[in-house]
């Protein structure tokens, strides 16, 4: 792994979280290759022991998750965003991605990387008091695949630590 | 605080104060004689596919065990050891023969009978009897249809006639395939600062809410024709406190309204065993909606059923499902699965606007002058009428009907006396 493609995708995480910071959400999809899996697995307290013992995140996804978009349903999302009926963001909130533990490993293809980053997204919204302040912290797991010489995300888990999500609702990405 | 519960609402339920969703008294009152009463809902059956398997679950804020014993028998406990009180099993789900306390090593076996206690002949002497300390049981325990429900009143009525004429609407999702119904794996679980029936009422029937609160689903998609007024669109109380909205169609044909193509294709597919199994009047029903009293909200159109557990006067935690008819193929589970994410859940495009209004109801309310104020369910009062072929007291789906019967039952759990007076609150007295 050379230093380059390290500080091109470590440059890249940062420029993402920073359009979806400033809400530039039609200029965050075109970061997103057409054929995105963006995936947030639901989280268990599970038995170390027994027959249960692989890791939930590291299964097949045919269980019910927080997010299981397509560039087409993302797309959606973020059209609701602009239809001053989104009342979850209606005014929007403020968030902070901040995006840390950057690993950037050898994909499939010279074209791809495998990516690890942990993120802390501070969400606060309205006057920031009383539930209106929230923190949600986890790792990506991304699949980034260089597309005309550009960084895209092809493919994103996103593993959130908490079992029970402490927010009215995850009307942000991530 | 709220000491006089005559003002609190009225004998129709066309106002309740809003000290009804703030106060602490009347919520503590709430966890004895609702929670600790009504038959709540506990999970699937499909969760306890094998001999010993288990999960935890809420019946309020009582923390519970659902096991499956190694006969196959049902049985749901209280999750704290007897001895000194330690959670017993910290495990959302799985499989085992014993629950072992983590504090003092007393163990338990899926029955929730004691079966084990270190030191029983040097430390007790053999004096303690194992057979009185076993983990609390909840009194009933039963399933109707695959739902598995509890209560801790011994002498609550049969689950069957606690859900009375609902269960009639009820079939109409979980009786369509001789195979029934299934959860799919895994439950969203979040956290909203709002009191618990703040979305009990909303769920009970608020058809009213949907053109707006979800307008913006509408404006960005092409299901737009979903948020219109039909006539044939209904609020129904089938029994006091448990309501839904729903469509009685022209045909079965036109009652599907499935998101996805797909899942529409599946349910065309499917529907001559539909029709022969749910007859001619409920194959043509569309449940787009509803509430099982207390706290089990229904919306099927969307493939979710939830619990809204109360968390102290401002604050639930919402456990969300997925279900699917159990015979239907992969490919048409994992759409519905995707279907319900898209609009439910914490991330669902209808479900976040909900989480936003409820906070904030709760938020705008608590303060001094505020929450002297009452809430207003006046709409369609004195409209109500039966209908030929639906069971129960029916309304236009745009109305209130079903907010008041759930109201008008919270007050008879509650035995909270109402006030004579119909229309308005007195205002200002608590």
């Amino acid at each position: 792994m050379s230093h380059e493609r390290f500080h091109a995708i470590e440059q890249f995480l940062y420029k993402e979280a920073r359009l979806l910071d400033d809400r530039r959400f039609n200029d965050w999809l075109e970061l997103l290759t057409d054929d995105i899996s963006y995936t947030m697995p639901t989280r268990y307290n599970r038995l170390r022991a027994g027959p249960d013992e692989q890791w939930e995140v590291e299964r097949e996804l045919d269980e019910l998750c927080y997010f299981e978009e397509t560039k087409a349903s993302l797309t959606q999302r973020v059209q609701r965003f602009f239809s001053g009926m989104a009342w979850a963001e209606e005014p929007p909130s403020r968030t902070r991605h901040l995006i840390t533990n950057i690993e950037v490993l050898d994909g499939d293809s010279p074209e791809e990387a495998v990516v690890y980053s942990s993120f802390l997204t501070y969400r606060s919204r309205l006057e920031g008091q009383k539930g209106d302040e929230d923190s949600f912290v986890g790792r990506r797991e991304d699949v980034l695949r260089r597309v005309n010489g550009e960084w895209k995300v092809a493919k994103r888990r996103i593993i959130i630590d908490a079992v029970v999500i402490n927010a009215q609702n995850l009307s942000i990405f991530f | 605080m709220l000491t006089d519960t005559k003002t609190l609402m009225d004998e129709r339920a066309a106002w309740v104060k809003r000290e009804a969703f703030l106060d602490r008294a009347l919520y503590d009152r709430e966890q004895e004689r609702v929670f600790r009463r009504a038959w709540l809902f506990l999970g699937h059956e499909s969760q306890l596919a094998q001999p010993r398997d288990f999960f935890t679950a809420y019946m309020g804020e009582e923390p519970v065990i659902v096991t499956r014993d190694g006969s196959g028998q049902i049985h749901a406990f209280l999750n704290t050891c007897r001895h000194r009180g330690m959670r017993v099993c910290r495990a959302d789900k799985g499989n085992t023969a014993a629950f072992t306390c983590s504090y003092h090593a007393w163990t338990y076996d899926t029955t929730g009978a004691l079966i084990g206690v270190p030191k029983h002949k040097e430390g007790y002497y053999g004096e303690l009897n194992k057979e009185e300390w076993g983990l609390l049981l909840v009194a009933q325990v039963d399933s109707y249809k695959g739902l598995l429900f509890g209560t801790f009143d011994p002498s609550a009525p049969s689950l069957r006639a606690y859900l009375g004429d609902m269960a009639f609407y009820l079939d109409v999702i979980l009786d369509r395939r001789a195979g029934g119904t299934e959860l799919i794996s895994g439950v969203h679980r979040w956290v909203m600062k709002a009191n618990w029936k703040v979305a009990a009422d909303n769920n009970s029937g608020d058809w009213y809410h949907v053109p707006y609160t979800h307008g913006s689903l509408a404006r960005v998609s092409a299901r737009r024709p979903l948020f219109q007024d039909l006539p044939n669109r209904m609020q129904v109380s089938p029994h006091p406190g448990h309501t839904l909205v729903v469509l009685l169609a022209e045909t079965p044909e036109a009652a599907v309204r499935a998101v996805s193509p797909a899942v529409q294709e599946y349910y065309l597919h499917t529907l001559p065993e539909t029709i022969q199994r749910l007859g001619p009047v409920r194959s043509r029903l569309s449940f787009v909606a509803g509430n099982v009293f207390p706290n089990f909200g229904w919306v099927p159109g969307s493939h979710s059923i939830r619990v809204y557990h109360p968390r102290g006067p401002e604050c639930m935690e919402v456990w969300s499902y997925c279900f699917v008819d159990k015979d239907a193929p992969p490919e048409v589970k994992a759409a519905i699965r995707q279907d319900y994410v898209q609009r439910f859940g914490p991330s669902g495009m209808l479900e976040q606007d909900d989480g936003e209004n409820w906070s904030q109801v709760s938020a705008s309310s608590h303060s001094s002058l505020a929450r002297t104020l009452e809430f207003n369910y006046q709409m369609g009062l004195g409209h109500e009428h039966s209908h030929a072929d639906l069971p129960g007291e029916v309304g236009r789906a745009t109305g209130e009907l079903t907010h008041r019967s759930f109201y008008r039952r919270w007050a008879h759990e509650m035995a909270i006396e109402p006030a004579a007076d119909g229309m308005h609150g007195d205002g200002g007295d608590a």
